[in-house]
């Protein structure tokens, strides 16, 4: 295994030396020391990034002793070499030390990344109240599309319609029941009304499908839907008799 | 128009969509037929029984009967070879049978109707109308081989034989009194004999060429319609007087008057039913005087009187056969448990040994009356002979081999008036079952062995079940067989109850004294009684035996009860009898019946059980006193008699009266409460009918197109009255009959509700159940038979939801109605019942044409719509269309045409979906069926192999698949 896999890195590897990067190959990981002594413009930027998203301790162990040694030395700090490519960790002080030894990528601006670093810690809470938001309004916004479903399935009682009732039950019950988790997606200063609206907005959408059921006529309201469990009326009188005989 | 003409004929598709929808669950397939359903066939009391001549000579016997019905019976298995069913009422009667040879003639009746059958296949070989006789007497002989004399009231006429052509006929002498009876044959000379009561006799004397000889009178001031007169052969009149116990015979050749011989001459006691009955077959002028129903003489006459040729004591049915010359009298004699029968020879008056013999007979059978001797020497030349026995009970049966009934039919049972359906006992596993719940004083630890016990039991006998089964199954072949041989008996497995409680007892109560115990799985007698001097009831030809049913199977360890109320033949006051429907064994009651010392009036049940779940039954006497039987159930009417009410309708009189119960100090008395009046000059009471005491009604209301509920008006106590009568319409030529119906409450005698038909005819069938009654009429208006159906409803809010009292009764309840055209003649009709009332109700029909229409109670409700419309629609109901669909799938007998059907029982089995339905008249028909389909059991062609093997199959898909989906995920984790 070890042997077929250090063949897939091989011919990962000579990918990269081709300049077609397959950014899939997982397995590359222990060669990456080794691909940081080539010149930097080989390696595709793409590459390093991905690289970052798929750090994986328990393969590296598997290879050659060089590689391990290299790794070994830096495997309490894993994190390290990833942070090699992206530049901004949150130890500022190894990322200093390894930034030192590696060029920057053709192309590549320190500054782009921190600006953008910038910009979004500004709109952050703009964002997340905006996100919050949607979150409140999401089952009010369903309504309309509801009320067009309740009128495209009509009133007869058959699967289709009842399905349509039934996802309309549906929802609003899941939704009741990961509220918790919703709650915790919400957030912000109007957290509070928020998560009314939301609240409200799925009790409107069973209050709409409890109204469908009620036009269905699926809902027992009427004196007829309790008839079955009547109880027969006791009998007070006996009487018999006929013809004289 | 054209919108018009849509609708119409958009509501056609409608209704036949909806009527294909209704009907395909009738169907039954090919090889379902016999399955669930059994047929037996019968012929009614039997008349005269004659040994087939013809082809089939000793191998069929040729019955008719008083059922109207001509039959032959094969002698090997007594099963019937054909039936031939006359119309019913007067006109069917038969009257006379001829056989000889090859010729098989009947007169219908009265003489209107001469038929000649072909006794090998039952067809008519001819078939002639003659005027008929006012009185209903005509006589026929036969003159020579192609040649036979018809007697009815106004003349007597030669028919050819082979033709039924009219040879000649002569008018006999008309005068108010004479009322000609007999015809008789004496050498070439017919002798046709008139009777004109307290004054004379007349003798015609014709020639066989249809020449008047001489006409004669001799005095007879004795004579009365009740003399009995028989001509004997040798050209006898014999008339037995029963004043004064004298015989009197007149030579019709040459006798003036009368000579006559005192019984007590002769050495013989008579009592109060002597008859005299003639020998067909003896050229010899004997006559048999039964004097008991075991005690016969044997007369022979002579020119100058009666001499006693031999008294024959403890004889209770004797003939005379002969073969070769050789004339033999033969005699049967009941002992305990068996029958001898001995032969005499007539002319030296010893007994013949060989023919003597011994025959196992039982008692249930009471006296035999009548036996059919076939003579015939065997290969050996010695004689042999085998007989047919009727009996008492309207069974014949029949010896062929020496000492053994090779069959009997049980003719009583065309005559059934009371049946019903026990539930069979549970098996002795399931008893211990109920044995555990039963008690309650038992402690935690006796309860708990006893559980361990039955589950130890019940583990026992499924072991032994599989084990039978598993070793059944090798045996069976051979044994199928040697129980087609054993018959019936041997192979019926013990009684015990079914999974689904399918296979109920059937009790038969018949017009002939006879009860019955009847398998309902084959139509098997498990039991029978017989009570010679038990009769039915009978007003105005309404027979009525009565059967309640006391206690049910459910009570366990109780043993349920049924108790027959009846009339004493002799006496006319109550018999009863009461019994173990299960074994048959009499309870409380002697085993010959307990006579009761008063005239029953009326009968009703108490309502309430007694302590040990026994329903007592009331009887009401002439002088107003109620009885309880039995006698312990006194008690409950002490305690509940201000809710015991009781009422009788007289159609003498045109009262109803209904009475509430007093408590005396011992005994009971009824006090009259209320009298309804209905006017016996105008009309008279037919039927009263109530609904049956314990029917489930499971739907308080009727749920409408708008969801609301129009609630039923259940009163139990409801009956129907119906009367007809007729009135003089001025503009009409004729009267014009009507019929009125009455709904009445019976506690109150309140008037519920009354309509009325014009120029409608009975007979009127009626089924009254739950909160409708639907009965049939005859429109004279419309020349058609007509259904009408009223439904009765308490209107949209129901007054008392827990409790019904008549006393506090909701308001004029409202009542739909609506008629419909039948097209078939219907003899009775009934609805189906089942356990909780559930399953939708179906009606049966029986037809005259031989079948059992059931067709669903939908279409005989009156909220059927005109017009319909989408809330009609969302109610089910079906628009109106006046005719009921007849179909061929809803007949649900099939091809087994029933004769004669006069009522249709109707049953609940275990099964909500499932009634039970036995037919009854002069053929039994038993089968079950579903009205609304079978919605509780998978149907019998249920693909089980094919279900199992799909789920197997998806079984294993889903393990094959779940482990190739788990490759797959492992493998393109590794990529």
């Amino acid at each position: 295994m070890t042997k077929t896999n250090l063949n897939l890195e091989m011919s990962c590897f000579q990918l990269t030396l081709n300049k077609k990067i397959n950014v899939h190959c997982m397995q590359i990981y222990p060669f990456i020391d080794i691909i940081n002594q080539y010149p930097k413009d080989i390696m595709d930027w793409n590459l390093q990034k991905k690289l970052k998203h798929r750090r994986s301790g328990s393969l590296l162990q598997k290879f050659g002793t060089e590689i391990r040694r290299e790794i070994m030395s830096s495997k309490r700090k894993l994190h390290k070499w990833s942070i090699d490519f992206i530049g901004h960790g949150r130890s500022k002080s190894d990322k200093q030390v390894q930034v030192a030894d590696i060029r920057a990528p053709v192309g590549y601006t320190e500054n782009t990344g921190t600006i953008t670093e910038q910009s979004s810690k500004d709109t952050d809470q703009k964002l997340i109240d905006k996100r919050s938001w949607d979150i409140a309004l999401g089952p009010l916004k369903q309504i309309p599309m509801n009320f067009f479903i309740m009128w495209m399935a009509g009133n007869s009682i058959s699967i289709f319609p009842i399905m349509m009732v039934g996802m309309m039950f549906f929802k609003p019950i899941q939704a009741f029941i990961s509220v918790q988790n919703t709650f915790v997606m919400i957030e912000g200063s109007q957290a509070y009304v928020q998560k009314f609206i939301y609240i409200f907005g799925n009790f409107v959408c069973l209050a709409l499908a409890t109204y469908k059921c009620q036009t269905m006529g699926l809902l027992p309201t009427h004196a007829s839907d309790w008839l079955a469990f009547m109880d027969p009326q006791k009998r007070m009188e006996w009487c018999g008799g006929g013809l004289v005989f | 128009m054209c919108g018009c003409k849509m609708t119409m004929t958009g509501k056609y598709l409608l209704f036949l969509s909806f009527l294909q929808s209704l009907l395909l669950s009738f169907g039954l397939y090919e090889d379902q037929i016999g399955k669930f359903d059994w047929h037996q066939q019968y012929v009614g009391k039997i008349k005269d029984v004659f040994w087939d001549q013809s082809f089939h000579a000793g191998k069929r016997l040729l019955v008719s009967s008083e059922k109207h019905v001509l039959a032959s019976v094969h002698s090997h298995n007594g099963s019937l070879a054909w039936r031939k069913v006359l119309e019913e009422g007067t006109r069917g009667q038969i009257d006379k049978t001829l056989h000889s040879g090859n010729v098989l003639i009947t007169i219908n009746g009265g003489g209107r109707f001469v038929r000649k059958w072909n006794p090998g296949n039952g067809v008519a070989d001819w078939d002639i109308s003659l005027p008929g006789s006012k009185n209903d007497r005509a006589d026929i002989v036969q003159c020579s081989k192609d040649l036979v004399a018809v007697m009815v009231q106004e003349a007597v006429l030669g028919l050819e034989t082979r033709s039924g052509k009219q040879k000649w006929s002569i008018a006999l002498p008309q005068s108010n009194q004479v009322v000609f009876t007999h015809l008789a044959l004496s050498g070439t000379n017919l002798f046709v004999i008139g009777q004109s009561y307290g004054q004379q006799i007349t003798i015609v004397t014709v020639d066989v060429d249809g020449v008047i000889k001489s006409t004669q009178s001799v005095t007879a001031p004795w004579l009365t319609s009740n003399t009995k007169c028989v001509v004997s052969s040798g050209g006898f009149l014999v008339c037995y007087r029963h004043e004064d116990q004298n015989l009197l015979t007149l030579n019709l050749a040459d006798g003036q008057t009368f000579k006559s011989t005192s019984l007590q001459i002769l050495g013989l006691e008579a009592d109060d039913g002597v008859t005299i009955e003639t020998q067909k077959k003896a050229d010899e002028p004997y006559i048999f005087l039964r004097m008991r129903k075991d005690h016969i003489a044997l007369l022979e006459i002579a020119s100058h009187g009666v001499k006693l040729k031999k008294d024959l004591p403890n004889i209770c049915a004797a003939q005379i056969a002969s073969l070769d010359a050789q004339s033999m009298l033969f005699t049967l004699e009941r002992l305990t448990g068996e029958l001898k029968m001995r032969a005499y020879d007539l002319n030296t008056g010893g007994e013949m040994a060989e023919l003597y013999q011994t025959i196992t007979y039982l008692p249930q059978h009471g006296f035999p009356h009548t036996m059919e001797v076939l003579l015939f020497k065997k290969r050996d030349l010695r004689l042999g002979c085998r007989f047919a026995i009727l009996s008492e009970d309207f069974s014949m049966q029949l010896v062929l081999k020496t000492g053994k009934i090779a069959w009997r039919r049980e003719e009583a049972l065309a005559y059934v008036l009371s049946v019903e359906m026990i539930d069979l006992p549970v098996s002795e596993n399931q008893a211990k079952y109920e044995d555990e719940f039963g008690s309650h004083r038992d402690d935690i630890a006796t309860m708990y062995m006893k559980r361990f016990k039955t589950q130890f039991s019940q583990l026992k006998t499924y072991i032994q079940q599989q084990l039978q089964k598993l070793q059944g199954h090798r045996h069976h072949h051979h044994d199928i067989e040697a129980m087609a041989e054993s018959g019936s008996e041997d192979e019926d497995e013990e009684l015990t109850r079914d999974e689904f409680n399918l296979n109920k007892l059937i009790i038969l109560v018949t017009g002939a004294g006879k009860i019955y115990g009847v398998r309902s799985t084959n139509g098997h007698i498990e039991w029978e009684h017989f009570f010679p001097d038990l009769t039915p009831f009978n007003r105005y030809g309404q027979q009525k035996l009565l059967l309640y049913v006391q206690r049910t199977t459910a009570h366990f360890p109780n043993p349920p009860q049924c108790t027959i109320v009846g009339k004493h033949k002799a006496t006319g006051n109550g018999l009863l009898f009461s019994f173990n429907p299960i074994s048959g064994e009499a309870v409380d009651t002697p085993s010959t019946g307990q006579m009761l010392n008063f005239r029953i009036v009326q009968a009703g049940m108490l309502g309430e059980l007694d302590d040990h779940f026994l329903r007592g039954i009331l009887l009401l006497d002439p002088n107003d006193q109620v009885h309880v039987f039995p006698e312990k159930c006194s008690s409950v009417l002490k305690r509940t008699y201000r809710s015991q009410f009781l009422f009788v309708a007289d159609r003498d009189t045109g009262f109803i009266n209904g009475y509430r119960t007093l408590p005396l100090q011992k005994t009971f008395s009824m006090e009259k409460v209320w009298t309804v009046n209905l006017h016996k000059k105008q009309q008279t009471i037919t039927q009263v009918v109530g609904k049956r005491p314990l029917e489930q009604v499971h739907s308080q209301g009727r749920v409408l197109g708008d969801r609301s509920v129009l609630y039923k008006y259940l009163n139990p106590n409801l009956v129907v009255v119906v009367t007809e009568g007729e009135i003089q319409e001025q503009s009409q030529k004729g009267p014009s009959s009507f019929i009125n119906l009455y709904l009445l409450d019976s506690v109150t005698g309140h008037m519920v509700f009354h309509c009325s038909h014009r120029r409608a005819k009975g007979p009127v069938n009626l089924v009254h159940s739950e909160n409708w009654v639907l009965y049939s009429y005859f429109s004279q208006k419309s020349r058609r038979h007509e259904m009408a159906v009223l439904e009765l409803y308490e209107g949209k809010d129901q007054s008392n939801s827990s409790a019904f009292s008549s006393f506090s009764s909701p308001r004029q309840p409202l009542v739909l109605r609506q008629s419909y055209i039948m097209p078939l003649y219907i003899s009775t009709m009934a609805t189906t019942i089942t356990e909780k009332g559930i399953t939708s109700k179906q009606l049966i029909f029986a037809l005259r044409l031989g079948g059992l229409l059931a067709l669903p109670k939908a279409l005989l409700d009156p909220r059927r719509p005109l017009l319909p419309t989408q809330e009609t629609m969302e109610e089910g109901t079906i628009p109106y269309i006046p005719e009921l669909p007849v179909n061929a799938e809803a007949i649900i007998n099939y091809n087994q045409s029933l004769f004669n059907v006069q009522g249709v029982y109707t049953s609940p089995a275990g099964l909500e979906s499932t009634s039970l339905v036995l037919a009854y008249g002069l053929d039994l028909y038993f089968t079950r069926i579903q009205p609304s389909k079978m919605f509780d059991v998978l149907k019998e062609d249920f693909d089980y192999f094919f279900i199992s093997v799909v789920l197997l199959g998806m079984f294993v898909v889903t393990i094959v698949t779940q482990k190739l989906s788990a490759r797959r995920a492992l493998s393109r984790a590794w990529k």
